[in-house]
Parts: structure tokens; C-alpha cells; sequence
């Protein structure tokens, strides 16, 4: 599986823009990712309210998931995810932070 | 019909105009209407005008209600209350910078614009820190403040610098006010004002002339490793960070550089790079205290004309007519305001410079 993550806004809009390979990334973490994006179901339009009020200096996310040949899209901010797809966001940020480091 | 009272308002009124005097009227007004809705609710014993009473009773004036809580970092908000108004120090930093920091943030509103609280009703101010793990971020959610702790490389805790601080609580009063939407032009306008009342909060509790303040935003937030003095730097936008692993503080100074992007809603923590431009050369312009003058129109315009949808070149005409207001019409001061955004690229008067630079309306 390959995700590709940005994360943009927030008080400091620092970018954060990663590609993570979930074969590269240590079993355990691999493990731990699967099991976040089964419980947040980051393509399931009901974990997203719909219409939430826009909070300011809140992060703003562009995800594409590839797994198995198939590619899917989200857009969304923190104030709008549920606190399994921030638990997720959470996960790929340290995962992009990493290589941000290792730059 | 109309039984006088000995305040001389007829308590045959409709409660909901008291209320509308109450919520909207001056000083003398609203105590008037506050006694009225009081006397004629009791009057006529019903309980749901006394509720409304009740919630109008604003704070006394001046009278600040701070309310910290700990996220333990965690996503649920507020989380457990840690130190309200008046509570003695706690032993955890964050929250005493939070309560530290909102209440100089109130004093300043006060003080300087005789405003009470985020709402000007003297609204109880209530932050959360410690909010998630690592996380890099302060925000307002629509009711409170949000602190991160900073990853601690990247980021320290976002509640070490008071600019942070003012910067959220503004984006309160912000929505109170002129409700700017968080997205391109208006957007950017919302950080703007969060960015200038945010730097006039720490130089007022500096007792800083405008010529002696550092007009940084999130001074002193970085981690130890990172190159780079502060987020934002009002007086050199563009300027306040270049760092191998962060990059270039991406700020233009200028409306030729407005960057058109969907990332950040449009660019709004990058573009309000040149409205924050204008302001201090506005201050520097006027000289003194940059809340004296500057602040003021700056207020005013936020407060009396900003609208949701409001564009660059609007808000730039909006504060050259407030300055006409508050100074003359033709006055250096407001000679100053239409130098100063012509700085940025911005001529007071017209709105053709946002159409060509790429603004949306
Ligand atoms: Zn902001």
C-alpha cells in the first residue's frame, strides 16, 4: 500500500508532504497502520461530517491511497474528520515528519 | 397603555426590543434596557424573559473569566479543568501561559479598545493545552483556544508565545465581528488581523513603541535546531525562517507575488503576508504606539465595516475611510494609510488590483 499524504494550513503552515510505502515501514508499524485505516475508513463519506463550521488555523489534508490498483482521494481538515480518521492523520504526519528529519 | 417606569422606559415595550438595545446599545443604553427587561419580566413573572436576562447579564465590565483545561493529550475537548479565574499557579507551564496570556490579551481589548472579551460580553475565555500527542498546532475552534505541545524538534508548546496567544483569541473576536470566511482573500484578511492584534497584545504588555517591536508572529516557538527566528515577520514578510528541513518562510511582501494555491484554504497564512506588510508600515509611518493610531483604525475597520467576503482592495479602502472618520478626511493619518498600501501594490480606491492578481470575488 502506498499513501501519498500533504497536509497544508495550521497557525504555523508548515507543509508536510510524504510518500509512505507500507512495505518500507517496520512490521509492527505496517501492523498498526492497517488496523488505524480499517477503524477510520478514510473513504467512507459518513466518517466526514458534512458542512462543518471551518475552525481557524486548522490543518487542511490531501491524502491518496494506492492499494491493490486502486487509488482513492480524500480531502478534508481536522474539524471535519472523526477522531479515528485524526488518530490516522495523526500515524502518516509522524511517518512524514521522519523523513522530513531524515532530509 | 404605557406605564412609565422611573427610568423612563416603557416596560409595555417588547422584551425583544430591550433585548436587541441590550445585545446592541451603548453603555447607558444597555442598563437601561437590562432594568427594564428586569423590572417588567418580574412584573409579569415570566421565567423565560429572566433566563434570557439572565444570559445577557453580561460580566461587569473589565472583569476578565479565564477557564484552562487539560487535554491530556487526547482529541476530547475541553478535557479536565485545570485552573480557572483566580485559581493559584499551577505546576504545569502550559497552563499557566495560557491563563497568563489570555488574560493579558483581555487587558489589552480592554484597555485599549475598551472591549470586553471575545464577544464584547465579556465571554468566559477557555483554553485547552496539552491537546493530542506531538502535536504542531494552536487553534480556535469556534468556542475555545487549542494548544499543541510541539513535537519538540520541530515545535515547542505553542502557549510560549504570547503573539500565539492574541493571534488565537482574535480569531474569536474576528467571527464575532466580521466573520470573515477562512479562504483565499477573506481568508487571508482573517489571519491578518489575528497576526496585527496578535504583535499589538505582546508590545502592549512590552510597553514597546512601534520602531522597538520585532513585529514577529510565533517568536520563540521553534525547536532549538531549526533556522529561523520566529513563523512570520510583519515587517519582512518572507523572511522569518529559511531552514534545510523546513524550507522558506513563504510570505509575499507584495500583491505581484500573491501566490494563488489551494493548500493552506487558499493560501491564507501566506498571502496576509501583504496586508501584514501595510500594517507596519502604517505603524512605522505614524510613529508612537502602533495600538494608538494604527491599531485603532485597524480595530474600527475589523469591527464597523469588514464583512465576510471582504476582498484585499476593499479592506484597504475600508481603513482609509475609517482613518477620514477618526482623523479628517485628507489627514496625514489617512495619507498614511493610502501610502502604506500603496507599499504593498495596493491603491486605495480601487478593487482592480485584486481582480488582476488572481482574487476571487
Ligand atoms: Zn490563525
Amino acid at each position: 500500500m502506498r499513501i501519498s499524504f500533504e497536509r497544508t494550513g495550521g497557525f504555523a503552515n508548515i507543509p508536510l508532504r510524504a510518500e509512505i510505502d507500507s512495505a518500507q515501514l517496520p512490521h509492527e508499524r505496517a501492523q498498526e497502520l492497517e488496523k488505524l485505516i480499517e477503524r477510520a475508513r478514510p473513504f467512507d463519506q459518513q466518517t466526514q461530517s458534512q458542512g462543518a463550521p471551518p475552525v481557524a488555523d486548522d490543518f487542511q489534508y490531501d491524502v491518496t491511497i494506492n492499494d491493490a490498483g486502486q487509488t482513492e482521494t480524500i480531502g478534508t481538515t481536522d474539524a471535519a474528520a472523526s477522531d479515528d480518521l485524526k488518530l490516522l492523520f495523526d500515524f502518516l504526519g509522524e511517518e512524514a515528519l521522519q523523513k522530513l528529519k531524515q532530509r | 397603555m404605557c406605564k412609565e417606569l422611573s427610568h423612563g422606559i416603557c416596560y409595555i415595550i417588547p422584551p425583544h426590543v430591550h433585548e436587541n438595545i441590550a445585545r446592541n446599545g451603548n453603555d447607558k443604553q444597555k442598563e437601561r434596557a437590562y432594568q427594564a427587561l428586569n423590572v417588567s419580566a418580574h412584573m409579569r413573572g415570566q421565567r423565560e424573559i429572566l433566563n434570557t436576562f439572565a444570559m445577557l447579564a453580561t460580566t461587569p465590565t473589565g472583569v476578565k473569566r479565564r477557564t484552562i483545561y487539560n487535554a491530556q493529550n487526547g482529541l476530547t475537548l475541553p478535557g479536565k479543568l485545570v485552573r480557572g479565574e483566580g485559581d493559584k499557579k499551577s505546576s504545569d507551564t502550559a497552563v499557566n501561559e495560557a491563563y497568563d496570556g489570555s488574560g493579558k490579551t483581555y487587558d489589552f481589548y480592554f484597555k485599549v479598545f475598551n472591549r470586553n472579551s471575545i464577544d464584547d460580553r465579556g465571554l468566559r475565555l477557555d483554553s485547552s493545552v496539552h491537546y493530542r500527542r506531538n502535536f504542531n498546532n494552536a487553534f480556535w475552534n469556534g468556542q475555545q483556544m487549542v494548544y499543541g505541545d510541539g513535537d519538540g524538534q520541530i515545535f515547542q508548546r505553542f502557549t510560549k508565545s504570547l503573539d500565539v496567544i492574541g493571534h488565537e483569541l482574535t480569531h474569536g473576536v474576528t467571527q464575532y465581528e466580521a466573520g470573515l470566511v477562512y479562504q483565499d482573500q477573506p481568508g487571508a484578511l482573517n489571519e491578518h488581523f489575528s497576526d496585527v492584534f496578535g504583535s499589538l497584545v505582546k508590545q502592549y504588555a512590552k510597553n514597546q513603541k512601534a520602531k522597538q517591536a520585532d513585529w514577529l508572529i510565533g517568536e520563540g516557538i521553534f525547536g532549538p535546531n531549526i533556522q529561523g527566528v520566529a513563523l512570520r515577520s510583519m515587517k519582512n514578510p518572507g523572511t522569518a525562517y529559511n531552514d534545510p528541513v523546513l524550507g522558506k518562510d513563504p510570505q509575499p511582501a507584495h500583491m505581484s507575488k500573491f501566490v494563488n494555491t489551494t493548500a493552506d484554504f487558499g493560501g491564507v497564512h501566506i498571502n496576509s503576508g501583504i496586508p501584514n506588510k501595510a500594517f507596519y508600515e502604517l505603524a512605522i509611518a505614524l510613529g508612537g504606539s502602533a495600538w494608538e493610531k494604527a491599531g485603532l483604525i485597524w480595530y474600527r475597520t475589523l469591527v464597523d465595516k469588514v464583512q465576510p467576503n471582504t476582498q484585499f482592495a476593499e479592506c484597504a479602502a475600508m481603513t482609509s475611510e475609517v482613518a477620514g472618520t477618526l482623523y479628517g478626511v485628507g489627514s496625514a493619518e489617512q495619507k498614511a494609510v493610502k501610502a502604506a498600501w500603496a507599499v504593498v501594490g495596493i491603491t486605495v480606491g480601487t478593487t482592480a488590483v485584486a481582480a488582476a492578481a488572481g482574487g476571487r470575488r
